[in-house]
C-alpha cells in the first residue's frame, strides 16, 4: 500500500461525509428523529491490544506463524487459544476481520502436531465459506510442512467433493470442512468409515454461530447431540470452539446447540480505525399516504457521493432484485466506458463460483470500487477492509447490522457505515429511533431442539447410527417413550440385553429406510414445492417447503426469482409442483391468510384487568389462503386483488397471545368498526415489533386475530374448534379481542416464551413506533394501509396501547 | 419442558403416521410376508461351538446360530451335478486369474490398493505365509441378506451366507444374527472362516456385500478379516462372458443410440443361473420382501418366514459357485470351450486385454463362424459377428498382419454391418489398398463408395482429401507410364 495512503482516504471521506451531512460538518450531535440524517455516530479508534502466544504453542506451529509475520496475538486471540487447549469450550464473539480463524486453526494444528492422528472437524453454514476459509488453512499448513516436515491434511467434504477422493479424506484428513447439512446426511450415519475422524476428534469447531437459530439451529442442536453420542461410540470427548457475531445470547446460544459449558471471550484486542455511523430517512413525498422517496435512489446517490471520492463501497440491498437494480444503477453512473474493467459489481448467492472468487479477489486488490451484495457478503468470505457500507434498508437485526456495517473499517484509518431506511415499518421505527439500536443490546439468538418433530426425526436418525440403550438419554425429553412409540411403529425394536454389551437391552434400528435422507435441516418437514419452469422447455428453478407454498406459489402470484418474474399458472398440491411462466408486469402479489388460533394449553400468564393480559402456550393454528393482492413495485400502490380457493393447513405450535379485556373494549368512545380497525392496526405494529425483538425473519412468524367469549381469561384451555367458517376476525360485543403471534413452524422454535417476558417491551415500543410515525391516520410504516385498516386505526390503536399499559 | 406424557405420545403418533409416504414400503411390505405357519423356533439351527474363537462368544447366551446344510454331490444343480461343478472349478482355477486379470485391465480407474485383488494364487500364498497364515485352503462362496440396501451405520448383515466345495459335494454354512445384540459373535465367527478360506468369491461383492461387512468390522472397532483376502467378483466378468448371451440383446446401432449393452439380457444372479445352469427357483423369496421378514421374526420370534430365506441364500451361494466354474473353464479351456459366439466374442477381448492376441484371434474368428467354428457365420447374431470381425480386423492390422486384417474387413464390409462399422471399414481398406496392396483403382474405389454414405462433414472432407490424393497418384502413375511408352 502507498504511504500516505491512509491519510489520503481519511481526507476523501472526510469530504464525502460533507457533503451528506446537514450543516457541512462531520461531529456528532443529538439524535433528529424527523430529519433527513437521523444519527450521526461516531466509534472511536482503538490500539491493538496483544499478548504472547499461550506457553502451550509448539515451537513447529510458532515457527510456522512467525513466517507468517505472526509472533504475538490479539488478547481475544490468545484467551480463546488458551481455553481450548485447555480443552475448556469456548465462544468468541469478535467483530469481522478480528483474526477470529486463529482462534480455532492455532489449538487445532497444535493438536496435529503433538499427535498426528489428532483430527477436527468444522461446520460452517455454506458451502462457499468452507472453500474460504480452506484457503486460509491451507496457507497456515504450508508453513507449517515447511518448519516442521508434518503435513497436514485439510480438506472440505461437502456435496461437491468427487466421489473417488472421498475415501481418501475420510482416511487423511485431519482436519475435514463441512456442513450440518453434510454431517447429517452424509457424514453420521456412514461413521464406521469415519472411524479415524470420530476415534481421534479433538476439536469440533462451529464458526458464525449466530447463523443457527431457529429451525437451522434447533436441527444442528440434535446433529451434535448425534455427534457426540458418535463420539462417545469411538472413545473421543471433543473441545467446541465457536465464533460468532455479536447477539446478546452467544453463551446460552452455544449452550443450547453443544449442551456443554462455554467459556466467553467477548472483548476484541484488534485495532481499529475511527468508524462513523450514519443514519438516513429518505424524506416524505406524501405526508397522507406516508410515502417517502425511495431508498434505493436515496443508497443510489450515498453510494455515488463517496464512490467519486476514490473510496470503496460496498452496498448491501436486502433482496436479490434490489442488488440486481442497484448494481445497473451504479454501473451506469460510475463504470468506465465499455471494455474497461469494471469498476462496479454485484455479488450474490446465484453467481457461479468462479465468478464470486473473481469479484471477491477484485474487492481484496483495489480493483473492484464498488460491490452491491445481498446478504451473502455479511458472513465471513475474505474481501478485505472497504471504506463505506451503505445499507440500503435495515437487515432486520441489529447483529447483523453490525455484521453489514463491519465490512467498512481498516486496522487504521476512517470508514463510515451508512443505514438507509426503507418505509418498512422496522426500518421506520429503528431509523427514528437510533438509540434503540446503539444502546440495546442486539437480539437474542433462540432454539428449541426439542421441538417434538425435529426430535423425534433425530432420534430416528440416531438410532440408525448407533442403538439406544434402556438407559439412553437425548436431550431433555424422555427418549425412551419416544423409542416406545418408533417401536410401535416398526422402526426401531428393542432386543435382548446382550451377552457382550453389559446389562441394558438396546433399541435396534429396524427399517429399510436411510432416515436422514428424508429430513432436511433448513425446514422442519421436508415436504417440497419444487417450481417449475414451463416457459420453454420445463425446467425446475427453485423450491419451497410446503408451510410457505401455499402463500408464495398460489395460482396468479408472482414468483420471483434472480430478478425474473414468473406467475404461476398451476399449483399441483398433491404433485408438490407449481407451473410457473415467465412474464414482465410491475407488480407483485401478497397472499392473504385468514388464520384461527385455539389456545391448548397455557405455559404462563401475566397481567390484571382492567389492563393487558398476556399469556403464551401451546395452540393448535387453522390457516387458509383465501386471495391475494396486487402491489405495485416501488410504490406498493395496490393494484388490483384476486380469491383463491386453497386447501387449509392445520398445525400444533406455540403462541404468545395478548387478550384485550372487555372492560376495556367498553371504555372506548369509538364504534364498534373503529375498535376493531384500532385493534387489527395494533396487531400489524405488534408483528413487526416482535420481529425486531426476536431477531427473527418475516416468514418465522405468524399473526392472527381471534376473541374469547366467555368469562375465563385466565389462560385456561379451550377445547380447538373446528375450521373457521368464513368469519370475520374482531370483536363483536362482549368478546374479548385477542392478538397472537406464534410460532410459524409446527411444534414452535421457541420465540413464544422470550415475547411472552418482553411482554411489556413489546407493547412500549409498538406505541413508540406508531406514535413516531409523522403520518396522518395510518400508513404501511406504522398500523397498515390505510385502505385495509379504515381511517382511525391509528387513532384506535394508540388509545389501546395507551390504556394496556 | 414439561409434556403430558399421553399428550406426547398421541402427537408422536399423529407426527409418524402423517409423515410423506416417501418410505412407505415398510408397512407394505410387512403387510405383504403375511402370516404364516408357524414354525418351532430354532428348527434347523445348529449351534457349531468349533468356529467360536476361544475365550469369547458362546458363553451363557444363544450365540450366534449357525445353519449348516450339505449338498451332495450326487445332487443336480441346473444341467450339472454338483460335484461337476466341483471338478470343474479344481480343474480350472487359474482360469479364475485369467477373468480377474482382465476385470482389472477393464477398470484402470479405480486405484489398485483400494481393491482386494485376485491374484491367482502365488503372491496370495506369499503375503499369507508371511502373516502366518495357512496357505491353501478352499475358496469361500459369500452372500450377504442385509436389512437394507442404502448402507450406512444402520444396515446390519442378518445373514452371512459362506460355502465351500469339499469332499462330499458342497457345504453351506449361514451365520445368521438371531438378535442384533449378537452381532459381533457373528463377526468373530466369520472371520475365523475367513482366516481359514483361501479366497473369497462373490457376486456384487466389491460393491455391496465386503463394503458392508467391512462397515460392520468398523462398527464394532474390530479390523476386517476380509481386507488382506483376495477376492474375485463374479459380476464383472459375468457381464462380458454372458450380459449378450444369445438372447436379442441390442445391437451395436441400439448401442450408438445410447442404449446400453446387456440392457435387454440380465446379468442378475437369478437370470444367469436360468440361462447358463439351466435352473428353475420355484417360490423364490422376492429380494424386496427379505428385510421385512426378518424384522418381523425380531418381533415375534418366528423363523417360518425366514426359511425361504434361508434357502434364497444357500441357491445362491450354490449358483455362484457353479457360475464361477463355468466361467473359469471357459477361461481355461480357450477359444475351444466357448459355447456360443458370444461368448467366444467375449473371451476374445478377454484375451485381448491380457495381451494374448494368437487366442484373442482365435476367439474372434470363431465368434465370427470361421475357423472350424461349430456353428455356420450366418447363423450368428449380426451384432455379435460385426462386434467380432471388427476385432479381428483390428487385431491384425496391429499386429501387422495386414492381409489377414483386410480378408476381416472385407467380411465386415460384406456382412452387412452398420454405418459406422461399414465406413471404417471402408476407410481400414482404402489405406490397405492404397499404402500396402498398392492397388489404387480398389482404393479409389472404396473412397468413392465411403464419401457417397459419409454424413459427417468433417468426415467427408478427410475422404475428400483422401480421394485428390489416390486421384493425383493414379494421374501420376499414369503420367509415368505413359511417359515411358
Amino acid at each position: 500500500m502507498l504511504p500516505g495512503g491512509d491519510a489520503r482516504r481519511d481526507q476523501a471521506l472526510e469530504m464525502a461525509l460533507r457533503e451528506v451531512l446537514p450543516d457541512q460538518a462531520v461531529r456528532e450531535r443529538p439524535d433528529q428523529p424527523d430529519g433527513l440524517v437521523t444519527a450521526v455516530r461516531r466509534v472511536p479508534a482503538r490500539d491493538a491490544d496483544f499478548e504472547d502466544l499461550p506457553p502451550l504453542v509448539d515451537p513447529r506451529l510458532r515457527d510456522a506463524l512467525a513466517r507468517r509475520g505472526i509472533d504475538r496475538l490479539y488478547s481475544h486471540q490468545a484467551r480463546a487459544v488458551a481455553h481450548a487447549l485447555a480443552g475448556r469450550h469456548v465462544v468468541v464473539t469478535t467483530p469481522t476481520a478480528s483474526g477470529k480463524t486463529l482462534c480455532y486453526n492455532i489449538p487445532v494444528m497444535n493438536a496435529v502436531l503433538a499427535d498426528p492422528s489428532s483430527r477436527a472437524l468444522y461446520l460452517f453454514p455454506t458451502k462457499a465459506l468452507a472453500q474460504d476459509q480452506l484457503a486460509e488453512l491451507d496457507r497456515l499448513t504450508r508453513e507449517i510442512a515447511r518448519a516442521s516436515d508434518v503435513e497436514v491434511g485439510a480438506f472440505t467434504y461437502d456435496g461437491d467433493t468427487p466421489q473417488d477422493a472421498r475415501r481418501a479424506i475420510r482416511g487423511r484428513a485431519n482436519v475435514v470442512l463441512t456442513n450440518p447439512d453434510m454431517l447429517h446426511a452424509g457424514v453420521l450415519p456412514h461413521h464406521p468409515k469415519w472411524a479415524k475422524l470420530f476415534g481421534g476428534l479433538r476439536y469440533v469447531v462451529i464458526d458464525e454461530l449466530h447463523a443457527y437459530r431457529g429451525v437451522f439451529g434447533s436441527h444442528l442442536a440434535n446433529v451434535l447431540r448425534r455427534l457426540r453420542r458418535v463420539c462417545e461410540h469411538y472413545g473421543s470427548s471433543p473441545t467446541f470452539i465457536c465464533s460468532s457475531a455479536t447477539i446478546a445470547n452467544p453463551v446460552e446460544l452455544a449452550e443450547s446447540l453443544a449442551e456443554r459449558p462455554f467459556e466467553l471471550v467477548a472483548e476484541s484486542g484488534a485495532p481499529r480505525g475511527e468508524k462513523w455511523l450514519v443514519f438516513v430517512n429518505p424524506p416524505i413525498v406524501n405526508r397522507q399516504l406516508g410515502i417517502r422517496r425511495s431508498y434505493i435512489s436515496q443508497s443510489r446517490g450515498l453510494a455515488l457521493e463517496f464512490l467519486q471520492k476514490g473510496l470503496q463501497v460496498i452496498v448491501f440491498a436486502q433482496s436479490r432484485l434490489s442488488t440486481e437494480i442497484l448494481t445497473r444503477y451504479l454501473k451506469d453512473a460510475h463504470d468506465g466506458a465499455p471494455g474497461e474493467s469494471d469498476l462496479i459489481r454485484g455479488y450474490r448467492g446465484g453467481y457461479l463460483p468462479h465468478r464470486r472468487r473473481e469479484i471477491e479477489r477484485g474487492l481484496r486488490e483495489g480493483a473492484v470500487r464498488g460491490v452491491v451484495s445481498t446478504n451473502a457478503l455479511e458472513l465471513g468470505i475474505d474481501i478485505g477492509a472497504l471504506d463505506v457500507a451503505v445499507l440500503a434498508g435495515y437487515p432486520g437485526t441489529i447483529a447483523s447490522t453490525w455484521q453489514r456495517f463491519g465490512r467498512a473499517g481498516r486496522r487504521s484509518g476512517r470508514s463510515a457505515g451508512v443505514l438507509v431506511a426503507s418505509s418498512a415499518p422496522l426500518d421506520q421505527y429503528v431509523v427514528r429511533h437510533p438509540a434503540y439500536f446503539f444502546d440495546a443490546s442486539p437480539e437474542h439468538a433462540l432454539v428449541n431442539p426439542d421441538n417434538l418433530q425435529i426430535l423425534v426425526d433425530h432420534v430416528k436418525c440416531a438410532a440408525f447410527e448407533l442403538p439406544f440403550a434402556t438407559t439412553d438419554t437425548f436431550g431433555r425429553e424422555n427418549v425412551q417413550d419416544i423409542l416406545g412409540i418408533l417401536a410401535e411403529e416398526g422402526f426401531v425394536h428393542l432386543s435382548r440385553p446382550g451377552s457382550a454389551e453389559g446389562a441394558a437391552g438396546r433399541w435396534h434400528w429396524t427399517s429399510e429406510s436411510y432416515p436422514a435422507d428424508a429430513i432436511s435441516l433448513r425446514t422442519v418437514s421436508s415436504d417440497n414445492f419444487v417450481v417449475v419452469d414451463v416457459t420453454g422447455k420445463p425446467r425446475d428453478i427453485g423450491e419451497t417447503d410446503f408451510n410457505t407454498a401455499l402463500e408464495i406459489l398460489h395460482e396468479k402470484a408472482i414468483y420471483i426469482v434472480e430478478g425474473r418474474l414468473y406467475q404461476v399458472e398451476r399449483l399441483d398440491v398433491e404433485g408438490r409442483k407449481a407451473y410457473v411462466r415467465h412474464v414482465d408486469c410491475d407488480y407483485y402479489t401478497d397472499a392473504i391468510t385468514y388464520s384461527r388460533v385455539t389456545p391448548l394449553d397455557t405455559a404462563g400468564a401475566a397481567g390484571e384487568r382492567p389492563r393487558a393480559l398476556a399469556a403464551h402456550g401451546d395452540v393448535h393454528v387453522v390457516s387458509r389462503v383465501v386471495g391475494f393482492k396486487k402491489i405495485k413495485f416501488y410504490t406498493n400502490e395496490n393494484v388490483g386483488s384476486g380469491e383463491l380457493d386453497l386447501p387449509e393447513r392445520q398445525m400444533h405450535t406455540t403462541s404468545y397471545w395478548l387478550t384485550v379485556p372487555r372492560e376495556l373494549v367498553g371504555s372506548l368512545s369509538w364504534p364498534g368498526d373503529d375498535r376493531r380497525d384500532g385493534v387489527v392496526g395494533m396487531a400489524y405494529a405488534m408483528r413487526q415489533v416482535a420481529q425486531l425483538l426476536l431477531m427473527c425473519d418475516a416468514r418465522d412468524i405468524g399473526v392472527s386475530i381471534g376473541s374469547a367469549r366467555d368469562a375465563a381469561e385466565d389462560g385456561s384451555a379451550q377445547p380447538a374448534a373446528g375450521p373457521p367458517s368464513g368469519v370475520t376476525p374482531g370483536a363483536r360485543d362482549g368478546d374479548e379481542p385477542r392478538v397472537f403471534i406464534y410460532d410459524n413452524y409446527p411444534g414452535g422454535i421457541g420465540f413464544s416464551a422470550p415475547l411472552f417476558r418482553m411482554h411489556r417491551d413489546l407493547l412500549a415500543r409498538t406505541r413508540e413506533l406508531i406514535a413516531g410515525c409523522p403520518c396522518e391516520s395510518g400508513c404501511p410504516s406504522c398500523v397498515g394501509p390505510l385502505g385495509d385498516v379504515g381511517p382511525k386505526a391509528k387513532e384506535v390503536a394508540l388509545e389501546l396501547l395507551g390504556r394496556l399499559q | 419442558m414439561s409434556t403430558d406424557p399421553s399428550r406426547l405420545s398421541s402427537r408422536l403418533r399423529e407426527l409418524l403416521r402423517n409423515a410423506p409416504p416417501r418410505f412407505g414400503g415398510r408397512g407394505d411390505a410387512a403387510e405383504a410376508a403375511g402370516p404364516r405357519q408357524p414354525s418351532a423356533p430354532g428348527r434347523g439351527l445348529v449351534y457349531a461351538p468349533e468356529d467360536a474363537p476361544s475365550g469369547r462368544g458362546g458363553a451363557g447366551g444363544a450365540g450366534c446360530a449357525v445353519i449348516e446344510r450339505q449338498y451332495a454331490g450326487e445332487r443336480l444343480h441346473g444341467r450339472r451335478r454338483v460335484a461337476e461343478y466341483g471338478e470343474m472349478l479344481a480343474r480350472c482355477m487359474p482360469g479364475l486369474a485369467v477373468l480377474a486379470a482382465d476385470d482389472r485391465a477393464a477398470a484402470p480407474r479405480e486405484p489398485r490398493r483400494e481393491r482386494l485383488q485376485w491374484d491367482g494364487g502365488a503372491r496370495l500364498a506369499e503375503s499369507r505365509r508371511r502373516a502366518g497364515a495357512p496357505s491353501g485352503g478352499p475358496l469361500l462362496f459369500f452372500d450377504l441378506e442385509t436389512t437394507g440396501l442404502s448402507g450406512g451405520a444402520g444396515t446390519l448383515a442378518f445373514l452371512a451366507g459362506c460355502g465351500s466345495f469339499d469332499q462330499d459335494g458342497f457345504h453351506t454354512r449361514q451365520l445368521f444374527l438371531s438378535g442384533c445384540e449378537n452381532e459381533r459373535e457373528l463377526l468373530d465367527r466369520l472371520a475365523g472362516m475367513a482366516g481359514r478360506c483361501g479366497g473369497l468369491v462373490t457376486f456384487n461383492g466389491r460393491a455391496f456385500d465386503v463394503p458392508l461387512i467391512e462397515t460392520r468390522y468398523a462398527f464394532h472397532r474390530l479390523e476386517s478379516p476380509f481386507s488382506g483376502l483376495p477376492h474375485f467378483d463374479l459380476l464383472h466378468p459375468a457381464r462380458r462372458l454372458w450380459r449378450r448371451r444369445g438372447l436379442p440383446g441390442p445391437s451395436h446401432r441400439d448401442r450408438r443410440a445410447g442404449g446400453r449393452p446387456g440392457d435387454a439380457a440380465s446379468c442378475a444372479l437369478g437370470a444367469l443361473e436360468e440361462a447358463i445352469l439351466g435352473l428353475a427357483r420355484l417360490d423364490d423369496v422376492p429380494g424386496a420382501e427379505i428385510p421385512s421378514r426378518y424384522f418381523g421374526y425380531l418381533r415375534t420370534g418366528d423363523l417360518g418366514p425366514l426359511e425361504p430365506v434361508f434357502e434364497h441364500n444357500r441357491l445362491d451361494l450354490l449358483s455362484l459357485a457353479a457360475l464361477t466354474a463355468i466361467a473359469a473353464q471357459l477361461a481355461v479351456e480357450g477359444p475351444s470351450g466357448t459355447a456360443s459366439p458370444h461368448e467366444a466374442l467375449a473371451m476374445g477381448r478377454i484375451y485381448q486385454q491380457l495381451g494374448r492376441e494368437d487366442e484373442a484371434d482365435a476367439c474372434f474368428s470363431r465368434a465370427s463362424g470361421l475357423g472350424g467354428a461349430p456353428w455356420e457365420a450366418d447363423a450368428v447374431d449380426a451384432g455379435v459377428r460385426a462386434d467380432a470381425l471388427r476385432a479381428l480386423a483390428r487385431g491384425r492390422r496391429r499386429r501387422r498382419r495386414y492381409a489377414e486384417a483386410a480378408d476381416a474387413w472385407e467380411r465386415l464390409l460384406a456382412s452387412g454391418a452398420s454405418l459406422a462399422f461399414a465406413q471404417e471399414a471402408r476407410e481400414a481398406l482404402a489405406i490397405h489398398h492404397e499404402h500396402r496392396a498398392r492397388n489404387l483403382a480398389a482404393a479409389r474405389e472404396l473412397a468413392v463408395r465411403a464419401l457417397a454414405a459419409e454424413r459427417d462433414p468433417g468426415a467427408a472432407a478427410g475422404l475428400r482429401r483422401r480421394l485428390a490424393r489416390i486421384d493425383r497418384k493414379i494421374g501420376a502413375s499414369g503420367a509415368r507410364r505413359g511417359g515411358g511408352d
